[in-house]
């Protein structure tokens, strides 16, 4: 059984690939159908996959390749020109193809999706003299019981994948078969597989298939070997042992030439996702009734496979983006003195340690006064800052999240999701994205991304006894600040600590107090400043030392710890284990980054907008300690203060008389679980006369909190949102840039009285 | 059918897990902490290379913490569903073969969360041998992280 099943995985991950060199090749046949080449590809893909399908008993793919079959061997004969239409259904074939195998992949049956649709028309095209698919066999096709009895045949004798490359090579004549009906002998199928491979040698002769896992594992040994090298040459470094320091260099070369070598098999060519394009923009340019040329320059460019896979949502977004928002109606073009057809220019390349890969398009380029438009309706700006906005600051707009200038939303694009996620996911991968555009000309967008995202430089520092890698991408700057340095050092701007750097205010976050770590040892004199860049914004962290800076392999995390600060750990030379920070995320806890607060003036404003679009009234509160709680408004019916002296005890509930009901009380700060295991010293309120209570609704029943202080009403936009760490809370939010806790309030209560919701109501 | 079980102490706690499970048992393994995780984290550990949460079964069953005199704990390696986890014990004991027939459901007389992360108990002739759900351990941590 397993033996078949690796069968079927081969089949399946090589019909893939197959396949994705059909979409290319149907499109280049549109455009060139005299391309024997392209043609003779096409079909043997086609046939193989038929003939293969057969031996392993899928019927419907087998019937649906069937037809495909027969009618390329008409397109072959010169019977049948290549229509458009045509093209249409051959790519529709392929994608039946691909749902097939990927229930396959996925089920191990092929679906209940029959195609009979697409079957009658391939048929419709072949001028209707086929007979019914899969019986009868026309005359121009192989019969594929035929095929199957001799793939049969050949399997039992050799490994599927030579009796895979023996049909591929008996397929390339079928009108030779079709004059000689009886099986022929092997020794035929021999030599023209000989012809074929002298003729147009394949990869299969210089490249193996690989699984990714092996590489993943490989590589990861290899940054052991790293590791350990760089102990092993350190200890030596001090040796007068002339042969250990020999050998410790040669081991350090050998090393290092073989990580990269092992970096190069995880390398692809960016073709690997650009070869889908073509196929795309020609689907998308039908959509849109566009006439688009797509042009790729590059495409040898190797990057790491999971930059690869990182990027190629992005990827097609931009595409989609161009056809259906760039380029212009083919009259509009003609009006402009354009020619008709749009050009779509694909470019990469390597550039530093960096990867460039350029989308342009000769479009409209990007409408300024439609954007400034608008941004001024949709509140990004006043129409008075407006005017005093630079090109490049209008453009940006349209990296705004839910800004679109399409004035109709097709179901491609349009939809004001889109360059925002697109900026976010490279920036997140430590790239960028540009944008340039010449108005009436051409829209170019540029996105630079790192090679690979195994290795890392890091900057190493101290938090306490901790060990914290900062990525360098994200580090503009180390500030070492002595005690006795003139300046005024971290002042304190309202509660919050800053630091004067070079005449502007950096706000200050203290990694030991961000990451909750109570400080063991003395305060060291003076501070060190690592200035990082979170989103838009730079804040300054305050580390206890700054150590090394180093090259680092990174190993993720867990799924048990997706909801700390850090992107990952890594291995240390001395064995040690170091987190790697996420800037973003810290900034964002610390309540220094939030998307609604950006450098730009354009994006300040926009914080308006977005608390105005979605923000949600929250009661706060104030805890013990500082703690910073909230209950959404809608829940809250009053805010009382009772007095202490009204609340009485039934059983083991506390109640308060409430009008003419009996509220039942909930103390919050007993109630909710303890954050940290020491028990914090709050200060005792006991004493006060009044106890604040927020009287709310839960499912209908009215109950009172008691909590330590109710602070303010505020209005919200809930976006920074993380979930909650404890029981009782919903989630944390920014909140008057303060990481707030919004409570549960149904489970708040049911940590305070599990049958609360049980009782009757009385 | 007889099932063996790969056996240690948490506190008062004689627990099982059964040997398919663990891929090896480490003693004076350091573990690095992390700062801001769940409390059932007890930090991370360095295998050859790879880096592994660790969970300590003190905090899942509460019991309070180990004392700074107190041996260093014993770490178990398990194949988790796609990773390997490991779990913080107090010292692990015998690999233990015991009769399908001497389980029972988990004990009335437990705490509650204790219970909860129990599948059942064996009744041995000196103990009680108390199988640990070990999905249910490492799942306690995803569930409060999507409250």
């Amino acid at each position: 059984m397993g033996g078949m099943d690796d069968i079927v995985a081969e089949f399946l991950a090589e019909s893939a690939e197959n396949l994705d060199q059909l979409d290319q090749d149907l499109v280049t046949l549109e455009k060139n159908p005299s391309d024997r080449e392209v043609f003779a590809r096409i079909f043997r893909t086609i046939h193989t996959i038929k003939g293969t399908c057969g031996f392993l008993t899928f019927g419907t793919l087998e019937s649906v390749t069937h037809v495909g079959e027969s009618l390329l061997s008409r397109l072959r004969e010169g019977s049948l020109d290549l229509r458009p239409e045509i093209t249409t259904d051959l790519l529709a074939l392929i994608d039946a193809v691909r749902a097939i195998l990927a229930n396959i992949d996925a089920t191990g049956h092929e679906g209940d999706e029959g195609y009979a649709d697409l079957i009658e028309r391939l048929k419709s095209h072949g001028e209707g003299t086929e007979s019914v698919a899969g019986i009868p066999e026309p005359a121009t096709s192989t019969p594929p019981s035929r095929t199957k009895a001799r793939a049969r045949k050949k399997s039992a004798s050799t490994s599927a994948k030579g009796a895979r490359a023996k049909k591929k090579a008996s397929d390339k004549n079928p009108a030779r078969k079709q004059a000689e009906p009886t099986p022929e002998p092997t020794t035929d199928d021999e030599d023209v597989d000989e012809l074929e491979l002298t003729s147009t040698p394949t990869s299969a002769e210089t490249s193996i298939r690989v699984d990714v896992r092996v590489l993943d594992h490989l590589m990861n040994l290899v940054g052991e070997l790293v590791l350990s090298r760089n102990q092993f040459v350190q200890n030596v470094a001090g040796s007068t042992d002339s042969r250990l320091t020999s050998s410790s260099q040669r081991l350090d070369a050998i090393t290092g030439e073989l990580q990269e070598a092992v970096m190069r098999t995880r390398m692809q060519p960016i073709s690997s996702i650009w070869k889908k394009l073509p196929r795309f923009t020609r689907d998308l340019s039908l959509k849109f009734g566009k006439q688009v040329e797509i042009e790729m320059e590059g495409e040898e460019t190797d990057l790491d496979k999971s930059v690869i896979e990182a990027i190629k949502g992005s990827l097609l977004h931009l595409v989609r983006n161009a056809v259906d928002h760039g380029i212009e109606d083919p009259d509009a073009r003609e009006k402009n003195g354009k020619p008709r057809t749009g050009t779509l220019r694909l470019r990469a390349h390597h550039e530093g340690g960096t990867v460039v890969i350029e989308v342009h398009d000769d479009g409209g380029g990007l409408d300024r006064d439609r954007i400034l438009a608008r941004a001024v309706e949709a509140g990004l700006v006043t129409e008075t800052e407006s005017e005093g906005l630079s090109r490049n600051e209008i453009e940006s707009f349209i990296f705004h999240p839910g800004f679109s200038t399409a004035s109709r939303v097709t179901n491609i694009s349009g939809r004001g999701v889109g360059l925002d996620v697109v900026r976010s996911n490279v920036e997140r991968m430590g790239g960028s994205v540009e944008l340039q555009s010449e108005p009436g000309e051409s829209t170019t967008f540029r996105v630079k991304i790192p090679l690979t995202l195994a290795i890392v430089s890091v900057f190493l520092v101290a938090a306490d006894e901790h060990r914290i890698a900062i990525p360098q991408a994200s580090v503009v700057e180390l500030i070492r600040l002595d005690d006795a340095a003139s300046g005024p050092g971290i002042e304190d701007l309202n509660g919050v600590p800053v630091f004067r750097l070079r005449g502007k205010l950096l706000p200050l976050v203290f990694l030991n107090h961000e990451l909750g770590i109570q400080k063991n040892g003395e305060d060291r004199p003076g501070a060190n400043i690592v200035v990082l860049q979170g989103d838009d914004r730079q804040f300054g962290l305050v580390v206890d030392a700054i150590e090394d800076s180093q090259e680092i392999v990174v190993k993720p995390l867990g799924r048990l710890l997706s909801a700390v600060p850090f992107a990952g750990a890594t291995i240390l030379g001395n064995g040690q284990i170091a987190l790697i920070l996420d800037v973003f995320r810290l900034g964002l806890a610390a309540g220094v980054v939030s998307e609604a607060r950006a450098h730009s003036v354009a994006a300040q404003v926009s914080v308006a907008v977005k608390t105005r679009k979605s923000r949600t009234r929250l009661v706060c509160i104030h805890g013990t300690d500082d703690e910073r709680l909230a209950v959404e408004f809608d829940a809250v019916d009053r805010l009382e203060n009772v007095p202490r002296s009204s609340i009485e005890r039934v059983g083991n509930q506390q109640v308060v008389q409430y009008g003419d009901e009996i509220l039942q009380l909930v103390e919050l700060q007993r109630t909710l679980p303890e954050r940290r295991k020491e028990a914090r010293s709050s200060p005792d309120r006991a004493d006060g006369a009044t106890v604040p209570v927020v009287v709310c609704t839960v499912d209908g029943r009215r109950i009172g909190l008691i909590v330590h202080v109710i602070a303010d009403i505020v209005e919200e936009e809930l976006k920074a949102r993380r979930p909650g760490s404890r029981d009782g809370i919903r989630g944390c939010a920014v909140i008057q840039d303060r990481v707030t806790e919004i409570l549960d309030l149904e489970a708040v209560v049911r940590l305070a009285d599990p049958e609360f919701f049980d009782r009757e109501i009385g | 059918m007889a099932r063996q079980f790969c056996t240690f102490f948490v506190g008062e706690l004689f627990l099982g897990i059964e040997v398919m499970r663990i891929q090896e048992v480490l003693r004076d393994w350091i573990i690095t902490p992390v700062p801001m995780a769940n409390s059932e984290i007890r930090g991370l550990i360095n295998l050859r290379g790879q880096i592994i949460t660790a969970v300590d079964l003190r905090t899942c069953f509460q019991i309070p913490d180990r004392d700074r005199d107190d041996p260093p704990p014993t770490i178990l390696v398990l194949d988790g569903d796609k990773e390997l986890l490991s779990l913080v014990v107090d010292r692990s004991g015998d690999v233990l073969e015991v009769e399908e027939e001497c389980f029972e459901e988990p004990p009335e007389t437990l705490k509650s969360e204790t219970r909860r992360l129990i599948q059942g108990a064996y009744k041995l002739e000196q103990s009680l041998l108390l199988v640990l759900d070990v999905d249910h351990v490492f799942d306690l941590d995803t569930a409060t992280e999507e409250a």
